[in-house]
């Protein structure tokens, strides 16, 4: 009777979880590069039970005791590109991320509205400077030309190639304040990356698909007042349980 | 559940591009108006975040929504057309005029539009003055002509038939210009971003030539500010919708005792 409400408040709990998923996807549809967010409901007691034997302890048999996030995941899916005509607005066409120097240490994105600082430097629109073949390189002006495969041409010189590295399992990559990816021990270490394209004065935007982020959106709502309604049910029957089955 | 604060944040972006892609609109028609872009990012608040969910690779993960990064101005050139009026000047290329306010400050426009005061000087309907390579406004001789050359350089024409040139034009630049701040009346002040201004004559090191005669129109791409507004307006529906949600979750929680 007990596992029942904590059945009925774990489907409340990963219902709330997906809503909010949902929410940060729609909130993210006028970022540029933006990857959406993807949550895996597993079973709770399976999740706690691999938690526990991670940490020590001794596998045992399967419980099924409602829904958990199991795991946030990045839908890396290719998003349309918009065109601009500003210089500096890159989009990547392929898996490929650029390659950027944020404070603490490099990071990867997809958004490629870049800009020159006040040092014409090479930077992202939050001023993180962008990775080259030449590491961070300055420009005297924004007036270049950036070939598919990344050469940055200006006055008629090729003065570097910008970065595009790949990953095995780009899913996986971890997510930092600001859109960045860092890599990590699932996504594998970053490889340089010659099949993506580089396309000029087009921006990527973000790859959320609207009319399924409302379903899920709709469908977490119906689940979350389901399993409000189990849990009350469980409620009264603990209630008649406890206040009126010895009475005589 | 964050989700409220989190729609909210949407709700915000959304204006946000709505308050911009109007303030293009409405400058569809302004001399040399540069438009204005506004630049999103995906926010985790580290203030914001509690230990969440873990993720495929084992590590917290939860957003806290979209914040504006910031607002650029967006530089390209837009298209030069004849106006025929003598004072009328355009750059064909990169680069601005040089002008002082009446206060003495130099400001930096691509908005051509300039009359012939009653003291002979140059000035914008801004009642900016057009400053030579020498850094003074430029003064017309009674009852001559103004003619400007390509390569910036101005002539007074005479009745009979005589030319006199009285100034150069010069052409500033900036390394960044997106960092420059907007004044009004499309002229534009250098900041530390811009970089200071780098002065040098029409035609030269990628500068645009002067055009005597033309205007330049204002680089607002209407259709495609438009569609960036319908997007802007479902992005606020959307997000509106999210913040009901959570709402309507909200109050189920509320009413669990039954």
């Amino acid at each position: 009777m007990l596992r029942g409400m904590y059945v009925a408040a774990s489907g409340m709990l990963s219902a709330a979880a997906r809503h909010e998923v949902n929410s940060v996807n729609l909130a993210n549809l006028q970022t540029p590069g933006y990857k959406a967010r993807q949550v895996a409901l597993g079973t709770f007691f399976e999740y706690m039970m691999r938690a526990n034997a991670a940490h020590g302890g001794s596998p045992v048999g399967p419980v099924a005791s409602g829904p958990a996030v199991a795991a946030s995941v990045a839908d890396m899916r290719q998003g349309s590109l918009q065109q601009t005509q500003r210089p500096l607005d890159l989009a990547v066409q392929g898996p490929g991320f650029f390659m950027i120097q944020t404070g603490d240490g490099v990071a990867y994105t997809r958004a490629g509205d870049l800009r020159l600082n006040d040092d014409g430097l090479l930077v992202t629109a939050e001023g993180y400077p962008v990775w080259t073949d030449a590491g961070f390189i300055r420009l005297p002006h924004d007036r270049v030309t950036v070939t598919p495969q990344g050469a940055v041409i200006v006055d008629g010189n090729t003065v570097a190639r910008i970065r595009l590295v790949r990953f095995a399992e780009p899913e996986r990559l971890t997510r930092a304040d600001g859109g960045y990816f860092l890599a990590n021990a699932w996504s594998g270490a970053p490889q340089d990356d010659d099949e993506s394209l580089i396309v000029q004065g087009m921006l990527e935007t973000a790859n959320v698909e609207t009319d399924a982020a409302m379903v899920d959106m709709l469908h977490a709502l119906r689940v979350y007042e389901a399993s409000q309604q189990a849990l009350r049910v469980q409620d009264a029957l603990l209630g008649l349980a406890a206040n009126d089955l010895a009475r005589f | 559940m964050q989700s409220l604060w989190i729609g909210a944040s949407g709700m915000t972006a959304g204006q946000r591009q709505l308050d911009v892609s109007a303030h293009n609109l409405a400058n569809v028609n302004t001399i040399a108006f540069r438009r204005q872009r506004a630049i999103f990012r995906d926010d985790q608040s580290p203030w914001l975040q509690r230990p969440a969910w873990p993720t495929a690779a084992g590590l917290p993960e939860s957003g806290t929504g979209v914040r504006h990064a910031a607002t650029l101005t967006d530089h390209h050139v837009g298209a030069i057309e004849p106006s025929d009026r003598p004072s009328d000047l355009a750059l064909a290329g990169p680069g601005f005029f040089v002008v002082e306010t009446p206060d003495g400050e130099r400001l930096y426009t691509r908005n051509g539009a300039f009359m012939v005061d009653a003291e002979g000087r140059l000035v914008n309907d801004q009642g900016h003055f057009l400053l030579d390579d020498d850094g003074d406004p430029i003064d017309l001789p009674r009852g001559a002509t103004l003619r400007v050359q390509q390569d910036g350089s101005v002539w007074a024409e005479f009745a009979d038939g005589n030319r006199r040139r009285i100034a150069d034009l010069a052409v500033a630049t900036f390394i960044n210009p997106a960092g420059l701040m907007p004044r009004g009346g499309s002229a534009f002040a250098a900041t530390a971003a811009s970089g200071p201004a780098d002065l040098g004559r029409p035609g030269r090191a990628g500068r645009g030539l002067v055009r005597q005669g033309y205007l330049e129109r204002s680089n607002v791409d209407l259709a495609a500010e438009m569609v960036t507004m319908l997007l802007a307006q479902r992005a606020f529906s959307f997000n509106a919708r999210v913040v009901q949600t959570s709402d309507e979750m909200f109050a189920l929680a509320n009413h669990l005792p039954s």
